[in-house]
């Protein structure tokens, strides 16, 4: 006996545009609420544990008053994922006489039904033009009058996933003759096809007569889909295709194929013609949402929801990767039908935060009936100053690449990655039936291609207290809030600074602190803000890094969203890989991938780095020598000799666990740091990563490989600063074992407490 | 996708086959399922239990759908669902109730048994399951 579950659970729902905001400024709050509840109570608290595992502090939280504290009425917000380029209508695109419309275009879902290409079509008139691909996967010419009278005509031949074509319909006014045109362009690396496959080089072209002109539409022109309707002031897109797509252009005129492979490199008198490249600057896309025409009829346009830029075309010939150089050969732009850059709801209510309001973790709590959501945001201390001696780096970046992360469901295979069926809660259930809330960095789009953007502005339902990750742990926000929660037991006054605020202001910014401490999985890391921790470093800054894969991928922000990130998969551990040639960030022109691979693994910094993951279970520390020596042993002051490290915890049941750092010299680890103690006893679960070994090899698992462990380390740097890493994401997951009477705690207090004092440290 | 994808697959499925055969068949055993009713996380498990959970993990029956686990009451009640895959797919819901997240996983160990579809496993796993 079964039953289906039809729909997600959560009735109510928000988020706020961006994570940080200082005492003064005001915080925007967009809520979705189902409409047979009424009306929602919103409070603002501050949130201090949000782990409900029955063996832990439990939840707990402290509510705020303030001015936008009440009952509000409730009110359905709709969000529209699925990117394309929107140029407003003009006169010059109403064409009355014949016209050619053609594109290069690489489809990944041909098969899916259909999709727009490049229209100027209104679904509500049924009127206008459109190049399409139709319901059988063919290029096809959709004309409309407006009385009702529609026309499609298909090539008839299926187009091949993954294959560049050069993609045209003409229409001739005078005759009523319609041209559909596709000719396979396969280059010998412009797609993952052979040049030796049947279809390589085809050309496909059919006639058809109609008594079907356009008509006239004040639709606007959409590339990668078509006007459904107006909503307000918006257009509503449908049709979403799949896909990239390449240098469309508008002629007035009937083109044979010459006539298209001529305006390919040279768009001359023409209605429109839009090179994608044109944006391409020495330092990444410069306007990452504009789209140039250089017909000279000023039809500009913008992109909307982000679709992925700096994309091979279909002249790339496999020599040149870095596309800031060979602009020419990246002038495709990567459509997606889930692609969602900003939720684009109506603002319910706007928080002043106020003086005074102490920095720290806090949240809008939405409740209407039994239905509840909470929309975490940080408070930072009032700009240029510091209300503690000690500052939380808050890991934003890292809760943005995993936000809505649908590995529990869409990942086939992740049981063999944390050794047991994925365990799913209401946040779970509702965001794999609600994919319009967009994707994390760790999921494919609906056509395979893996998610290289993530931004703040939708609801985030994996950046939640109360949530606990589908692999059956906490992890990021709500695993931080453990180590929140242990300031505050332990007296310590802290203030929270995010990621963006520390690639805004650097060294700046931390040197304000005594002492700074990251979250559990700071992974995500920009240029900038390794720059601020190295500076803050060599100028006496001490710093904890009470985590594990850390300063890992090379991330960019949006230059037009500074809430939008960005990363490119490859040669790291990693859920999908980039394409051939789209190794470099669209959003900086840096090389992505491994901050290691560009010669800056963490070793160097915090002097451990990613060695292995594994999500089953947790183990224990073991002391080693350098614990005992005369620079180390304050470390362990109130620890046992013999004692294990952490064989307790919320994480796994251990404080080594879930992904893990190692002390490797080889990759930079300072020579005098003092390597306290290791982990071991871990399982063939928590597996070496794989940019660690060259050639293949058995033996990778915790069970017969000495190189994955957790490594406890401290060492000094210059004006006596000092680097204190724990190696491990479940560290924070132990510190409130035994009421918070436990090594772990006692560790992570011993360090805090030294490094936050003016006392010299210990070399 | 080429259309040589078909022809991949079922040679991947052949191979397949055999590394049953061959390699886990002989680890299904009463006492096999019952050290991972005893301890169905973790560290400690012998090598052929270790070989029966990678091969039963990698989903390795055409067609049958993955199992999840959906927790109904936080920390303390689960239920077994059926995965049939895609983006946004139904989940089928099964009516037992655990209170205990080890004796669910137990239970989906189980299930994954009986997919394979070879009757004499079933039996194995019917009289183990007594």
């Amino acid at each position: 006996m079964s039953k289906n579950v039809v729909s997600g659970p959560m009735r109510i729902l928000g988020y706020c545009d961006r994570p940080n905001v200082r005492p003064g400024e005001t915080l925007d709050f967009y809520v979705s609420c189902a409409p047979e509840l009424g009306s929602y109570q919103a409070d603002i608290v501050k949130l201090v544990h949000g782990d409900l595992d029955l063996r832990g502090p439990g939840f707990k939280e402290e509510v705020v008053a303030t001015a936008v504290s009440g009952r509000y009425q409730g009110r359905e917000q709709q969000t529209y994922p699925g990117s394309y380029v929107l140029v407003e209508d003009n006169p010059a695109l109403t064409l009355d006489g014949s016209f050619t419309v053609q594109a290069l275009i690489w489809p990944t879902t041909p098969a899916k039904g259909p999709q727009g290409i490049v229209t100027k079509w209104s679904d509500e008139e049924q009127a206008g033009y459109g190049l399409i691909l139709d319901e059988a996967g063919c290029v096809a010419l959709q004309l409309g009058d407006g009385s009702g009278r529609v026309a499609r005509i298909g090539s008839g031949e299926p187009l091949v996933e993954r294959c560049w074509y050069l993609v045209a319909a003409s229409f001739d006014a005078g005759t009523g003759s319609v041209r559909v045109y596709q000719e396979a362009v396969v280059g010998a690396a412009n797609a993952p096809i052979s040049r030796h496959d049947t279809f390589a080089d085809l050309i496909t072209m059919v006639e058809h007569q109609t008594d079907v002109a356009p008509g006239r539409t004040s639709a606007p022109l959409v590339m990668a889909g078509w006007a459904s309707r107006r909503e307000g002031d918006r257009t509503i897109v449908d049709g979403h295709y799949n896909g990239k797509l390449e240098r469309p252009r508008l002629t007035g005129r009937v083109l044979d194929r010459n006539g298209l492979w001529a305006l390919v490199d040279d768009a001359a008198d023409v209605v429109g013609a839009w090179d994608f490249a044109d944006q391409i600057g020495p330092e990444g896309v410069v306007r990452f949402s504009a789209v140039t025409d250089s017909s000279g009829n000023g039809l500009h346009g913008a992109t909307v929801n982000g679709p992925v830029r700096a994309m091979t075309g279909h002249n790339w010939t496999g020599a040149e990767h870095v596309y800031t150089h060979a602009p020419d050969q990246y002038g495709a732009i990567h459509f997606h039908d889930d692609d969602l850059d900003d939720a684009r709801w109506d603002v319910d209510f706007t928080l002043t935060v106020p003086d005074g309001l102490r920095s720290g973790v806090y949240a809008v709590r939405l409740r209407a009936g039994e239905h509840e959501d909470y929309v975490p945001f940080y408070v930072l201390p009032p700009k240029g100053t510091a209300t503690a001696r000690i500052a939380f780096l808050a890991p934003t970046n890292s809760y943005l690449a995993y936000a809505n992360d649908h590995m529990g469901v869409d990942a086939e295979l992740i049981q063999l990655a944390i050794g047991r069926s994925v365990v799913l809660g209401p946040q779970d259930l509702h965001k794999h039936i609600h994919r319009e809330l967009g994707n994390s960095l760790y999921d494919l789009h609906t056509d395979g291609s893996g998610v290289c953007y993530s931004s703040w502005q939708r609801p985030l339902l994996t950046v939640r207290p109360k949530y606990r990750h589908a692999f059956g742990n906490v992890w990021q926000f709500n695993a931080d809030l453990h180590l929140v929660d242990w300031f505050a037991e332990k007296g310590f006054e802290v203030d929270v600074v995010t990621d963006r605020d520390l690639h805004d202001e650097g060294v700046e910014l931390l040197s304000r602190y005594q002492a700074v401490v990251t979250g559990s999985h700071p992974e995500y890391t920009t240029g900038p803000m390794l720059d601020a921790i190295e500076a803050y470093l060599a100028s006496g800054g001490r710093f904890m890094y009470l985590g594990g894969n850390g300063f890992y991928w090379v991330t960019g922000y949006n230059p037009e969203n500074p809430n939008m990130i960005e990363i490119r998969r490859h040669n790291g551990t990693q859920m999908w890989t980039a394409e051939p040639g789209e190794y470099y960030l669209g959003f900086t022109g840096e090389m992505g991938g491994l901050w290691r691979n560009r010669g800056r693994a963490p070793q160097k910094m915090v002097g451990v780095g990613f060695i292995a993951q594994g999500q089953d279970i947790s183990s224990y520390y073991r002391r080693k020598p350098d614990s005992f020596a005369p620079g180390g042993s304050w470390v362990f002051e109130g620890v046992g000799a013999d004692e294990l490290i952490g064989d307790f915890g919320l994480c796994g049941d251990g404080a080594a666990g879930l992904e893990l750092d190692w002390y490797e010299p080889g990759l930079g680890s300072p020579s005098h740091a003092y390597l306290l103690a290791s982990s071991e006893g871990h399982t063939n679960v928590m597996l070496e990563v794989r940019e660690n070994f060259g050639t293949t090899m058995p033996a990778h698992g915790g069970d017969e490989q000495p190189n994955v462990r957790a490594d406890l380390v401290y060492f000094t740097t210059p004006h006596d600063g000092g680097v204190f890493s724990t190696g491990s994401i479940a560290w924070c997951g132990a510190l409130s074992h035994n009421e918070y009477d436990n090594n772990v705690s006692r560790i992570t207090e011993n360090v805090l407490r030294r490094f936050a004092s003016d006392e010299a440290l210990p070399q | 996708m080429s259309g040589g994808t078909d022809k991949a697959v079922q040679a991947g499925r052949e191979v397949d086959r055999h590394i049953f055969t061959q390699q886990v068949r002989p680890t299904i055993t009463p006492e096999t399922i019952a050290e991972h009713r005893a301890n169905p996380f973790g560290a400690g498990h012998s090598p052929g239990l270790e070989i029966l959970l990678r091969y039963l993990r990698r989903n390795p029956v055409p067609g049958e759908p993955r199992y999840v686990l959906l927790e109904t009451k936080p920390y303390q009640e689960w239920v077994i669902a059926r995965h049939p895959g895609g983006k946004a797919a139904p989940l089928a819901v099964t009516e037992a109730r655990f209170t205990s997240q080890a004796e669910a996983q137990h239970a989906i160990f189980l299930a994954r048994l009986r997919d394979l579809g070879d009757p004499e496993v079933t039996r194995i796993v019917d009289a183990a399951a007594n």
